[in-house]
């Protein structure tokens, strides 16, 4: 599965940088230019008004820790990737660790085996 | 494109990357040589070589009684292209969230 990490640290506390990452008022200020998400296990994500609309639904959701959504190009479900974001404690206020992979995670039910491969 | 994970994955293992490495090195091979130059049974080579070739990384040609194996490199550069790609999306999207938490 092939995947791509990336990490920040933002000058805030944990359930400030939580709404930045579920509120979708807050979202569509740097996720894409419109965003609507249901902050719950279930809930429908969706961005426009950037090339690459994506809709989505909340796969994981775990107040001030984690968050994991699972997002594909609009009709295109084939192309669905998987987005998480883990918080963490840092010095400097709030870390955020983003990994966006392709493919389905090792977890979920049905993955394909490329163990087996 | 070819799933940029069947490409990760597909090299992955050591001694299916010293297969394509061997075939990608000498343009072409058999089967039969690459189980000459490695140290695997010609039936291991065949199941890495089948693997390969459904990932693209490798595609087959008869040439007589012979079936001769070529190295591709697109399935790579797509995948190599996905990570760019994903990654210059989060860069910006990141940098626009730092700028809204330091406001």
């Amino acid at each position: 599965m092939a995947s791509v990490t990336r990490e920040i640290v933002l000058p805030a506390e944990r359930d400030e940088t939580w709404r930045w990452l579920t509120d979708p008022s807050e979202l569509s200020r740097w996720l894409a230019p419109e965003v609507e998400l249901e902050p719950w296990e279930g809930g429908v994500v969706e961005t426009s008004g950037e090339p690459d609309p994506r809709t989505g639904v909340v796969e994981r959701l775990d107040e001030n820790e984690f968050l994991r959504i699972r997002w594909w190009p609009h009709e295109d479900e084939d192309a669905a990737t998987t987005v998480e974001f883990e918080l963490g404690d840092d010095p400097d206020g709030t870390r955020v660790r983003v990994t966006e992979s392709e493919g389905v995670p090792a977890e979920a039910p049905g993955a394909r085996a490329l163990a087996h491969a | 494109m070819t799933d940029p994970g069947l490409v990760f994955g597909a090299l992955a293992d050591d001694t299916r990357r010293a297969v394509f490495m061997r075939v990608a090195a000498g343009g072409q091979a058999t089967a039969s040589e690459l189980a000459r130059d490695l140290p695997v049974t010609r039936q291991a080579v065949a199941k890495h070589l089948s693997l390969l070739a459904g990932a693209g990384l490798v595609e087959s040609e008869r040439v007589g009684r012979e079936t001769r194996f070529h190295a591709r490199s697109e399935p790579l550069s797509d995948a190599i292209d996905w990570m760019a790609t994903v990654g210059a999306r989060w860069d910006d999207r990141l940098a626009r969230l730092a700028r809204l938490a330091h406001s």
